[in-house]
């Protein structure tokens, strides 16, 4: 007769199957009926399981060491190589940087525009010049004041019937006084004024004046028109980055 | 003299695996063919070439005792079994150590659902290094003893003349002591041995 099946001996027969078929349904049968026997049963199922498994560490870790003995040496992945993610992440970090600072260098740029900046970088003083006068023996007495810098005397001379020549000093005189305002008006006249020998000078000092009033689109038409003719002896004068300066302003 | 180059087909290595021949030639050889491509999966995640390595035996030792234990069904290719077990192992082993994930990774996580072979194993890291621990600190006698028996499969008379014990009852009684030892031992952390005894269910 066998062993009692109570006895742990048969619960470790039961687990390596070394139980007759009879001694294993009878056992079987006690475990449906007895908890603490499946409960006791089942702990060392678990524990088996568990040795078998730490065998196969065992196993794979033999192995393991084998192979990586084997293996030639290498330094350190990570050391010698540069994942690609890493190179195209730090290039764009780069990139990034570089676009911020160029951004905020224009942004300086841009805030720091002003129409009397653009005015100032660009105006030309106007010397009079007897040649293109027609009389070389007349002096008026704009000319004299213009000569003398005597600006608030232009202006405030009330005269009619201005030569070109005088309309033309008239609108500098003006522009001298920071009055841009009062300078479009002769000038003006002057560019509007197809056959004199000062339209050109009109129409820059006009463009400079719009300008400096801040009326951006008619400077801009009149600088591009300016830039546009290659005969027109400001013609180099308004270059495509300072037109294109212009334009921030209007924009801002 | 010309060399023979081992070829393994997936049949030949679960039949190996789960009747225990040519273990060391077939673990071999799933070193051979993937261990470079999964160890580079980790290194390229932000595991070092310790972690790669420590991973890949994770996953040697998981596949195997799957296999072993009949429930690799190969459904996929062992190789595509073996590269999603070592991706989703690593990803969880990021989780465990509370590391900001990248976001390819974090994507990977949430994309669609990898096999439930594939989701117990990695969820059962915990339990089953649990397990490995505790066998670990058996004294070496109790060690080789159970290892004789459970995974060598030696008969009793084999382990009594590599043991020197008296006799095969001996062997007897000292095999229960130990299991029951280990089994103790186990009980330290019951809610890892409840979980262990469910996957054998499972």
């Amino acid at each position: 007769m066998s062993k009692s099946l109570h006895e742990p001996e048969m619960i470790l027969r039961y687990l390596d199957g070394e139980l007759s078929l009879e001694e294993r349904w009878k056992f079987e049968q006690m475990m449906e009926e007895n908890e603490s026997l499946r409960y006791e049963v089942e702990q060392l199922r678990a524990a088996v399981s568990g040795v078998r498994r730490y065998g196969v560490s065992q196993q794979v870790a033999t192995v393991h060491k084998k192979f990586m003995a084997s293996k030639p040496h290498r330094p350190n992945i990570e050391r010698r190589t540069v994942p690609f993610r890493k190179i195209v992440r730090y290039g764009m970090a780069i990139a990034a940087s570089i676009c911020l600072v160029v951004l905020g260098v224009e942004g300086y740029r841009f805030y720091q525009l002003s129409p009397d900046k653009l005015y100032a970088e660009n105006y030309v003083s106007y010397e009079i010049s007897q040649l293109r006068s027609n009389n070389k023996n007349a002096v008026s007495p704009f000319e004299k004041w213009y000569a003398e810098g005597k600006y608030a005397s232009i202006v405030n001379e009330k005269k009619e019937a201005l030569t070109e020549k005088e309309q033309l000093i008239l609108g500098l005189a003006y522009l001298k006084e920071n009055d841009a305002f009062s300078a479009i008006a002769p000038l003006q006249l002057l560019a509007a004024t197809r056959t004199s020998p000062y339209r050109q000078d009109g129409e820059y000092y006009l463009a400079l004046a719009y300008l400096k009033n801040k009326d951006y689109d008619k400077a801009i038409e009149l600088m591009e028109q300016i830039q546009e003719a290659p005969t027109h002896i400001y013609h180099q004068q308004f270059t495509n980055a300072y037109i294109r300066k212009v334009k921030i302003l209007k924009w801002r | 003299m010309e060399q023979t180059v081992d070829i393994l087909s997936d049949a030949q290595i679960t039949g190996n695996l789960e009747r225990q021949e040519e273990m060391d030639r077939t673990i071999h050889y799933l070193y051979r063919m993937h261990y470079d491509t999964l160890s580079r999966y980790v290194m390229h995640n932000s595991g070092s070439e310790q972690d790669a390595e420590d991973i890949f035996q994770e996953v040697m030792v998981a596949f195997i005792s799957l296999v072993q234990a009949a429930k690799f069904r190969g459904d996929s290719s062992i190789k595509t079994f073996l590269y999603a077990l070592n991706k989703n192992m690593w990803l969880n082993e990021l989780k465990r150590r509370g590391r900001a994930l990248k976001r390819e990774a974090a994507y990977e996580i949430a994309k669609e659902k990898e096999s439930d072979a594939i989701n117990k194993l990695v969820e059962d890291r915990e339990a089953h290094r649990f397990m490995l621990q505790t066998v670990e600190e058996l004294g070496e006698n109790c060690k080789k003893i159970l290892l004789l028996y459970y995974y060598e499969q030696q008969s009793m008379r084999e382990i009594v003349a590599s043991m020197h014990y008296e006799n095969e009852q001996v062997v007897r009684n000292q095999k229960y002591k130990c299991l029951k030892k280990l089994e103790v031992k186990m009980t330290q952390q019951p809610a890892l041995l409840n979980r262990l005894k469910s996957l054998l269910h499972e």
